[in-house]
């Protein structure tokens, strides 16, 4: 694509305007000399009607997201999170919806490893995203008995997998019923989100479930999922084939799947 | 003027007359599939429904298969330097498609640079460098939509150095040389000729209002020196003087209410629609339907 003349200027231009508006004060001097001067505010002090509602903007789509994690966040805390997340990982897509969603790995870089907020903020960004997937067919009983070994199931697009390093559902518990917040001590907890219907779901599952939808998720057949499974049950074994029938039936149930497919099919 | 501004200006003259429609909005989304309200349309804001599933997208629907749709984004970007995002633009078309939308619109401004966006709706300069900028940007997103684009007049808190021509007969300019339709922000309108001294008598006056197919109202907020475009509360009183002497110009258009803060319940916006319909119909009587 040729850029003109006139487009180069007029990008130079705008990349001072949107620095004045998204980064810090330095940027906002260069932009001011861009508007025109006259009536009771100066160009500085127009550019901060907009600095004000981007900042805004940013703040009020985290806190939208992230209730739980923003309640547990000390407020110089949840306020630099905001601002260094805004800075690390500016909006890039058409939808404010898509801004927040890396708001728990920045998180996790900035907090470190062993966090209850961080595991709180994975869980609120899987709600949102939960939320807003799209639509997918779902897995019937009928098909569920057609199933064999080699088939790989998808996981449906509002499906997450947390692996929590701490009980994190008992404070989403309290949340909804208006309790105070308490941090728990460290005990890891699996949690499952998906939507059925219009409903987004949260659930703590054995971990034995979990290593089996893990597996699913990454693309394993039943029989090397199962595999999986097996090597975290605690019972005797012969317990795990009835378990393993209970929870397909209860996820299908669910429309924790979307499809499946067979690998010798790939070759036809 | 170019032959497709001038088929695209013929197409945007038989986009029809909706009445007074509201904007489609989360808070309302049960009365509404409760009590299918007697609103004459609504707008739904694009990019909420881009590639989402779930409750929203099935609201769309729902809504899409008992009313006219129109869809507003404000992504576009029609005035920014980045490439025009065909996909984003695909997925636009295709809304429309199953929305069976009457028309799709957004606004006069850019947005972000450099694959970055603030989510706002920046000014642009109003001269004949920018001018021919979105005109060949409008031709391209009317290629791909393949129908008039409709663009809005934004609410401005500066103007830029260069500007060389007033908004008003920048947006006449535009629609003579692009085809596109225009959507009038009345409320826009007064918050910017307030925040920059200009008339609005005079900005109304030199729109051409054959190309104005759409208006909106929304509320403002007062801050110590200049207006805030807020749509956190109802029209105010000047705004709907200035609606008055809109229709008083330009006739009856399709007009919708936006209420996107402190979102009231239904009732509450619907009456404001229904105000602009009683102040049309004592200035048009016969051509505004009753409700």
């Amino acid at each position: 694509m040729t850029v003109t003349v006139e487009a180069e200027n007029l990008a130079s231009r705008q990349r001072r305007l949107f620095a004045a508006i998204t980064e810090d004060d330095d940027a906002v001097a260069p932009a001011a000399e861009l508007i025109r001067a006259g009536g009771s505010l100066d160009g500085a002090a127009r550019l901060a009607i907009y600095r004000r509602m981007y900042a805004c903007r940013l703040r009020d789509a985290i806190a939208e997201d992230y209730p739980i994690a923003c309640a547990l966040l000390a407020e110089a805390e949840l306020a630099a999170a905001m601002a260094g997340y805004s800075r690390a990982h500016p909006p890039d897509s058409y939808s404010l919806d898509h801004f927040t969603w890396r708001f728990a790995d920045y998180l996790a870089t900035v907090r470190g490893g062993l966090d209850v907020i961080v595991d709180v903020a994975r869980v609120e960004g899987a709600i949102a995203m939960a939320s807003i997937a799209p639509d997918a067919p779902h897995l019937t009983p009928a098909d569920l008995a057609t199933l064999d070994a080699g088939a790989r199931l998808s996981l449906a697009p509002s499906v997450h997998l947390i692996a929590a390093q701490y009980p994190v559902c008992a404070l989403f518990d309290a949340h909804r019923d208006g309790r105070t917040l308490t941090a728990p001590a460290p005990a890891p907890e699996c949690v499952l989100v998906w939507r059925k219907d219009f409903v987004v779901w949260r659930k703590a599952v054995p971990r034995p479930a979990f290593a089996l939808l893990e597996a699913l998720a990454a693309g394993a057949t039943l029989a090397d999922a199962l595999a999986a499974t097996e090597a975290t049950w605690p019972g005797p074994p012969s317990d795990l084939d009835g378990q393993v029938f209970s929870w397909f039936e209860s996820w299908v149930a669910e429309g924790l799947f979307s499809g499946f497919d067979h690998p010798a099919e790939d070759c036809q | 003027m170019a032959k497709t501004a001038a088929t695209a200006n013929a197409l945007c003259a038989t986009l029809p007359h909706l009445g007074f429609g509201v904007g489609l909005r989360g808070p309302h989304y049960a009365h509404i599939l409760e009590q299918w309200p007697a609103v004459d349309w609504f707008e739904a804001l694009t990019e909420s429904y881009l590639g989402v599933g779930g409750r929203r997208r099935y609201v769309l629907s729902q809504v899409a298969e008992r009313y006219p749709v129109v869809l507003h984004g404000v992504s576009l970007g029609i005035g920014a330097t980045d490439p025009i995002d065909r996909d984003y633009l695909a997925q636009v078309k295709a809304l429309a498609k199953e929305t069976r939308a009457a028309w799709i619109s957004d606004h006069v401004c850019w947005t972000g640079i450099g694959g970055k966006t603030t989510h706002d709706l920046l000014p642009i300069a109003y001269n004949p460098q920018t001018l021919a900028h979105l005109v060949a940007r409008i031709a391209m997103v009317q290629d791909i939509l393949e129908r008039p684009l409709v663009l809005e007049n934004p609410s401005t808190y500066f103007q830029l150095a260069d500007s060389t021509l007033s908004e008003q007969d920048f947006l006449a300019a535009l629609v003579a040389e692009s085809g596109c339709g225009l959507l009038i922000d009345i409320n826009n309108i007064y918050v910017s000729c307030t925040n920059h001294g200009w008339s609005p008598a005079a900005y109304l006056a030199a729109l051409p209002w054959d190309s104005v197919v759409q208006l909106h109202l929304a509320g403002h907020s007062h801050r110590e020196t200049y207006l805030l475009d807020t749509h956190d509360g109802p029209v105010s009183d000047p705004v709907w003087a200035l609606y008055g002497d809109a229709v008083s110009r330009g006739g009856p258009r399709s007009t919708l209410i936006e209420w996107d803060a402190r979102i009231p319940a239904f009732e509450t916006v619907h009456a404001e629609a229904e105000r602009a319909r009683s102040l049309c119909a004592a200035m048009a009587p016969g051509v505004v339907r009753q409700a």
